[in-house]
């Protein structure tokens, strides 16, 4: 174990005084959930299928589109088959395949 | 996956209809090995827009895996998606896919060393996301929600195989392996010296880096998913390694980490006044009151060297002087934690190195220092310093602290087994050489690294005692 009782009297305090005094367990406050979003907004990552076009160029019927404005994918079902290949081929899962009413 | 699932066409019109399900659809991950962007270049070249920009200013070939942050992260986490899912503010989802890679939520958004900001390309347009920031954030929601986030993670658990693994260290390393083996239904103890769970999560780094009540969350969600935890039980003298191995369980992995001090080889060390650094660490984050008064020097630049004359600033020594023998940027610790020690009062000096402690009735009086400059590179990449002839000069101390680094000490493996860097060696099925179903992870393998790393380490040595206990005959 550590014995401390080597340490001379003490030195006024001299080079500290400048120094606020430092609360041990001091942390950083965590974020509020404003900042947390506005924080992982900057990341350039796409939050939708936007960036991603597999299924529209995949699609046989050319029923999928794509907004130029919002980057938003639309399916057209007046001419979609119902193949599926959209579903089998989107990276995330994302679009899946319903039994039709 | 359901959506997966392709239904055989029908033969009279349509059957199925998709249904694009925008709450899972959160970036598409294509790019990692087919990127839109390439067969449409206008969506990074854009120069009106951050992206645009980013893109075209940056290497993405030097990269490596993309998107980086993923690439850079020893867990592999999928950061994008959790960052993803923050920006449209589902915490909850965020945690989730957090928690499908990283058994410490909570400890990395304190201490983890964050490559992901590293090699975050926004970092070349301005400043790289805060990673870390909000992966703490999220970890904070999961100390809100504990029961949620309990109850889905039971459910993801795999049905019990009933064998059983023993894991020695609860550091990180063992924390993380035993979080990976407990989830695939393996019974899992885990046992440490210390007398409560986290090893150096608590008995190295100082609580105002790391809260206390963090590691005691992320220890506690581990231990209710069935982890058993024994404390105070030090391999090597209360529990020797063949009885780990016999104690019923089918594999043993050994994650002791790296607790063994280097030492300065100065005239004077033993002198009264002359500490060990993880011994000062240990009391101080045990809570003992700890009378530390007068000019302290620090020798070493790594994190526990920072973190050493953090804790003893605010044990109200005088002045604490930090000396490395090598220049800022060579300096190992986090740069963060080096710009916060100096902004608390923290006195840096580079390119000293300790040549021999003054002493006076066996009490530490002083400190030789010996100026250095940086001569060639050597193998560590690093430019070695040499000292400067006739540069010697006297400072008086009253409290020096080596904090060079430290080794792992392994001492209860056979010889055989222990690399010339005092690590334990492993062959490739992960095993270490001469025991049967004996594997080894984090520090105590890899010499000392960070918190991260040690997870990923112990992370992919669950995946070899997995495959070991899998490929064995039942009995």
């Amino acid at each position: 174990m550590i014995n401390l009782s080597c340490v001379r009297e003490k030195r006024p305090r001299g080079s500290r005084d400048s120094v606020v005094e430092i609360d041990f367990d001091r942390h950083d406050p965590l974020m509020t959930s404003e900042e947390a979003q506005y924080e992982a907004s900057r990341c350039l990552g796409t939050v939708s299928c936007e960036a991603c076009d597999v299924c529209r160029l995949l699609c046989p019927d050319l029923a999928i589109t794509r907004d130029s404005l919002t980057g938003e994918i639309h399916i057209d079902l007046d001419y979609c088959k119902g193949c599926g290949i959209c579903a089998a081929v989107c990276p995330k899962g994302a679009i899946t395949m319903v039994l039709e009413e | 996956m359901a959506g997966r699932q392709v239904t055989q066409m029908a033969v009279e019109g349509r059957t199925h209809k998709p249904v694009v399900d925008r709450d899972l659809c959160q970036s598409c991950s294509v790019c990692l090995k087919e990127c839109p962007a390439e067969l449409f270049p206008e969506l990074r070249s854009d120069e009106d827009t951050t992206r645009g920009y980013v893109y075209s200013n940056t290497d993405l070939a030097s990269r490596g895996v993309f998107p980086p942050c993923f690439g850079a992260c020893p867990l592999g986490q999928q950061v994008r998606d959790y960052v993803k899912l923050l920006e449209v503010g589902k915490v909850k989802e965020a945690l989730l896919v957090i928690r499908q890679d990283n058994p410490l939520p909570g400890v990395c958004g304190y201490v983890c060393h964050h490559p992901c900001e590293q090699a975050c390309i926004r970092g070349s347009w301005d400043d790289p996301v805060s990673i870390r920031e909000l992966k703490r954030y999220a970890a904070q929601y999961e100390m809100d929600h504990r029961s949620v986030i309990v109850e889905v993670l039971i459910q993801r658990k795999e049905p019990a195989r009933g064998k059983k693994v023993v894991i020695v260290g609860a550091g990180p390393a063992g924390l993380a392996c035993g979080f990976e083996l407990v989830m695939r239904g393996y019974g899992v103890t885990v046992m440490d010296a210390l007398a409560q769970p986290g090893g150096m999560l608590v008995g190295g780094i100082p609580s105002f880096r790391l809260p206390r009540y963090v590691v005691d969350h992320d220890v506690g969600i581990i231990r209710s998913l069935g982890v058993e935890f024994l404390s105070s039980v030090r391999i090597g003298r209360d529990v020797s390694l063949p009885e780990v191995m016999r104690d019923g369980a089918e594999a043993a992995v050994l994650a002791t980490g790296a607790w063994t001090d280097l030492t300065l080889d100065v005239p004077g060390e033993g002198a009264k006044g002359c500490l060990k650094c993880l011994d000062f660490l240990g009391v101080v984050n045990t809570g003992q009151n700890v009378e530390l008064s007068g000019r302290v020097f620090v020798v070493g630049g790594g994190n526990a060297a920072i973190d050493t004359a953090r804790s003893a600033l605010r044990l109200a020594a005088e002045q604490v002087i930090v000396v490395y023998r090598r220049s800022r940027e060579e300096m190992p610790a986090n740069h963060e934690e080096v710009e916060a020690a100096i902004e608390e009062g923290v006195e840096v000096q580079y390119l000293l190195a300790p040549k021999r402690i003054l002493t006076e009735n066996g009490r530490v009086t002083g400190l030789e220092l010996v100026r250095m400059e940086l001569g060639d590179f050597d193998e560590t990449g690093r430019r070695r310093p040499v000292p400067i002839a006739g540069s010697e000069y006297i400072e008086e101390a009253d409290v020096i602290i080596p904090a060079l680094g430290q080794r792992p000490g392994v001492s209860f493996v056979d010889v055989k087994a222990i690399s010339e860097h005092d690590t334990i060696t492993r062959n490739p099925s992960g095993m270490v050489p001469g025991y049967e179903g004996l594997f080894a992870a984090g520090d105590a393998v890899s010499g000392p690294s960070t918190v991260v790393e040690a997870m990923g380490s112990g992370k992919a040595v669950a995946q070899q005692v997995m495959d070991y206990l899998e490929g064995m005959p039942r009995r």
